[in-house]
């Protein structure tokens, strides 16, 4: 590097010595360490820049600037509030978008009692296996299910208790006792409360209704009492999350 | 950002944005308006920036770009003002340790822009030459080429200066005229 070339560096080198340990100065500086009068020239230039420097950074600031930039910026914060409702409905529509995807595409493996019984209960609609017991009431078939020493929910969704029940079957998943009562929707579609002990299931549920699509069911499962229960449809999401939206109430 | 924030970044940043406004704009009303300007754009669009570290960057150039977009505006519709008479010549520094704000800034106005930007960037002392570049969005090799004949030409513009202010004729100095002919 000749002197040319470092003059030509040491033109950006900033006079407080901001750029001291940047690299690409490290030769320039070198060189001006071992040549005196690379050296002289560039003592002279940072007196030079140091108060062209200072002169700059003297320059007074209009008094009112820093007021009218605040001010200025509320007045397009306001101008810019009539649009938030807007941006608000929409992150809350994305939201509920994502909650309710979450909601219905949960893909958690449903345990083998609720799969048997999912799987069985078109053969009690189509009429290839008989229910154990017939009976519209649901009450009286939970009493026969009790009687029976089979699983029966003593507490239920609400809606389910004025529904028409077709009947309920007991049926036997890896040893496990898991009950089945069948109801007709006002539309004539058909609900299922699949109900069994909650011991030693693999996968522990919660206690509030946890909704999981299962290829052309719509489910609902929850423990409550000891219990798991699982209500299952192959109506609409919709109409199953109706039916869970009324408190429950004890049953007998 | 809170409003908090934001006066912070304010308290931080608006006196220097000022001066590089008023080195380009060579007006103290433009420069005030470009100044507010940035930051209402910041106030826009700049909380979106995802690197907090990288503000005082963000509104330089900002600012450059709001004032190059001013210009080409000025071009397409000449602003006349009587405001923009020529002033009085400002008290001229006789040496180094006399250069002032007013000596500085007048040097500076005689500079063409894109020596100028670079220029003032680098006496604010807030950005290295890389940073420069990447403010003026110009190749580091230019933004050093630029800040080396800026400062001849500033050196030049100074002692004209100051031969102006004391009547006579005085011979550039010799390393000036060696800088020259870099």
């Amino acid at each position: 590097m000749n002197n040319q070339e470092a003059k030509f560096i040491l033109s950006a080198y900033r006079p407080g010595g901001e750029d001291a340990c940047t690299t690409h100065f490290a030769a320039a500086l070198e060189q001006v360490s071992r040549d005196p009068v690379l050296a002289a020239w560039f003592s002279n230039q940072r007196a030079l820049d140091m108060a062209t420097s200072d002169a700059l950074c003297s320059i007074s600031v209009p008094r009112d600037l820093r007021t009218n930039i605040l001010a200025g910026a509320k007045i397009s914060r306001r101008r810019l509030w009539p649009l938030r409702p807007v941006f608000i409905a929409m992150a809350a529509t994305l939201m509920l978008l994502a909650g309710v995807a979450g909601f219905w595409m949960h893909q958690s493996a449903l345990d083998p009692w609720q799969k048997d019984a999912l799987a069985f209960i078109p053969n009690l609609a189509n009429g290839q296996s008989r229910f154990d017991h017939e009976g519209t009431d649901v009450r009286a078939l939970q009493q026969w299910l009790q009687a029976q020493h089979a699983p029966a929910a003593n507490v239920m969704p609400a809606a389910l208790e004025v529904l028409p029940a077709l009947g309920c079957k007991t049926i036997s998943s890896e040893g496990k006792l898991v009950s089945i009562t069948c109801f007709r929707m006002s539309g004539g579609k058909l609900v299922h409360l699949i109900v069994t002990d909650a011991s030693g299931l693999k996968h522990t549920l919660p206690q509030q209704p946890r909704f999981v699509r299962q290829n052309e069911w719509m489910t609902a499962s929850w423990t409550q009492n000891g219990h798991a229960l699982m209500l299952a449809t192959k109506a609409s999401g919709r109409e199953l999350r109706d039916l869970l939206t009324t408190s429950t109430h004890a049953g007998t | 950002m809170t409003r908090l924030d934001f006066e912070q970044l304010v308290d931080a940043h608006y006196a220097a944005l000022y001066r590089f406004a008023l080195s380009l704009a060579k007006n103290e009303m433009d420069a005030a308006d470009l100044t507010q300007q940035t930051f209402y754009i910041w106030a826009e669009k700049g909380r979106d920036l995802r690197d907090p570290g990288k503000a005082k960057s963000w509104l330089f150039t900002t600012l450059y770009r709001e004032f190059l977009g001013g210009r080409r505006h000025e071009m397409r519709f000449p602003k006349v003002s009587l405001d923009d008479a020529p002033e009085e010549p400002a008290e001229v520094p006789l040496a180094a340790d006399r250069i002032d704000a007013a000596a500085a800034l007048e040097a500076l106005s005689k500079l063409e822009e894109n020596f100028r930007a670079p220029l003032t960037l680098f006496y604010l002392r807030q950005f290295s030459y890389t940073e420069i570049a990447e403010i003026l969005n110009v190749p580091i090799g230019t933004v050093m080429s630029r800040l080396s004949r800026g400062k001849t030409q500033l050196r030049q513009a100074l002692w004209g200066q100051q031969n102006e202010a004391e009547g006579r004729i005085v011979e550039l100095p010799v390393s000036l005229r060696n800088q020259e002919r870099m």
